[in-house]
């Protein structure tokens, strides 16, 4: 089975509070009550520059170089190219090229665990000339000024290495539930519409359940055998309620969302990070992504003691902004609008 | 798309490569030289992994600038570990915190746009440290 052997993040240093947002509109509270700060990433960063900073930390932490992997995986749904590149230039960057496998995964935030399990695939494939694989997930999401997702629409990365021996933790099981349920989708360039949020949250607790039973099944395991849970959700509540419907305490669930918000694909790595920081060995951990198209789940085995990424840290380390240079970071205020 | 000029120096750019006169010590950066610039002769240059960090040497804080680019702006001469002199933006960092020597970090950040692709390089921001010392 493939083995985790280092994990970074990179998050921005700027925040905005969500009682900034609601107070920009004159709204006095609203769905998320006010509470809590997501990440903002200024207009100088983007999905490349939020990721090759995660994958470094992530080798650093590991003490492997870029040119020792076989495979690099990127998963994000922020690019802006219809056309482009990110798994190859992140790849360049961090000084992995020639003979390397790479993959952009993308559409959907699900494809951070389509990432993931492409960089397990390469690794049992056998054909890499090394002995390393990179999943990495970097967002930078901009949602429509004064509609509900721009209360926690955010970015930042996190990164995965892999090795097929040597690690400290390892994957005990993999298993999907996919459906034609799309959920939240956009045109290119263009904002959400207005969704039945309702349904939506049905449809992903759903799909959440169908990912879990299945991989639950699969590896023999029950539930209430997890110290910590990872739920990819759009809403912080959202994850809440998964926790619920699978029967576990609340208290299993590692998030970042009441600090950063929702960072698409990049969640599950940034969220994953922070339970490996607190994971001990013999500990297990499930991980579920959720985005178009369906729900990942894994069952992961903390082996050793694992290295700390402290995301606790970067989490402390941030500058508030105003709404107004929230929407200048944003590119949304001014002429060259990006 | 990657134009000539960038993918000429792709590489040197993306990770930070240098290359060290042999004879002097004098490091050029992000052309590989056939003539060193303190020497002032042809010299053999050693390809080096640049340390990605260093210290302002001298700043000003730019306020007029063509579109495209945020003002105030600082920008700063740096030192770099290795002892080769490079200019570039300074990030994270409000104009009033700027000094001469400063300890500053290089990071990757989206430098234009042109052509509809992103151009990459590095931008300099304060040392952890120097957060933790102010």
């Amino acid at each position: 089975m493939p083995q985790l052997v280092g994990y970074g993040v990179y998050l921005p240093r700027y925040r905005i509070a969500v009682s900034e947002i609601h107070a920009a509109w004159g709204r006095s509270g609203g769905g998320r009550g006010g509470r809590g700060e997501k990440a903002v990433v200024p207009p100088d960063e983007d999905p490349l520059t939020l990721g090759v900073k995660a994958a470094r930390a992530a080798l650093a932490q590991a003490g492997v170089e870029g040119r020792h992997l076989s495979a690099v995986l990127a998963a994000s749904t922020s690019t802006g190219y219809a056309e482009g590149a990110l798994a190859a230039p992140l790849a360049y960057h961090l000084g992995a090229e020639g003979d390397v496998f790479v993959g952009d995964f993308g559409l959907s935030s699900r494809s951070v665990t389509a990432a993931m399990r492409a960089a397990m695939d390469a690794l049992a494939s056998g054909q890499g000339k090394h002995a390393f694989a990179l999943a990495v997930a970097a967002e930078r999401l901009i949602a429509e000024p004064g509609s509900s997702y721009e209360l926690s629409y955010s970015g930042g990365a996190g990164a995965l290495l892999l090795a097929s021996q040597g690690g400290f933790a390892e994957v005990v099981g993999f298993a999907s539930h996919t459906s034609g349920f799309v959920g939240r989708s956009r045109r290119e360039g263009r904002s959400h519409g207005l969704v039945d949020e309702r349904f939506m949250m049905q449809q992903f607790l759903a799909h959440v359940q169908g990912s879990v039973e299945r991989l639950l099944k699969a590896i023999e395991i029950p539930p209430e055998e997890f110290a910590h849970v990872v739920v990819q959700a759009p809403e912080g509540r959202w994850a809440v309620r998964a926790l619920k419907k699978l029967g576990l305490p609340a208290e299993k669930l590692v998030s970042t969302f009441p600090q950063l918000g929702y960072a698409g694909c990049a969640s599950l790595l940034i969220d994953l990070a922070r339970a490996l920081d607190q994971a001990a060995p013999g500990e297990l951990l499930l991980v579920v992504s959720y985005g178009p198209g369906g729900s990942d789940a894994l069952a992961l085995r903390v082996t050793k003691s694992p290295p700390k990424a402290d995301v606790e840290a970067q989490l402390q380390r941030k500058e508030l902004v105003s709404y107004p240079v929230y929407l200048r970071y944003q590119g949304l205020l001014g002429e060259e609008r990006r | 798309m990657t134009t000539p000029e960038i993918w000429r120096i792709a590489r040197e750019n993306a990770r930070l490569v240098g290359y060290r006169c042999t004879s002097c010590g004098w490091v050029a950066f992000p052309e590989r030289k056939r003539v060193c610039k303190r020497c002032r002769a042809p010299a053999d240059f050693e390809e080096i992994e640049l340390k990605p960090y260093g210290r302002v040497l001298a700043y000003v804080v730019q306020h007029r600038l063509p579109k495209g680019f945020e003002t105030p702006l600082p920008v700063a001469v740096v030192e770099l570990a290795d002892g080769l002199r490079v200019y570039g933006h300074l990030v994270e960092c409000a104009p009033e915190d700027v000094r001469v020597g400063l300890e500053v970090e290089a990071d990757l950040r989206v430098m234009y746009e042109e052509e509809g692709a992103r151009v990459y390089s590095y931008k300099f921001r304060p040392r952890e440290r120097e957060r933790e010392g102010s």
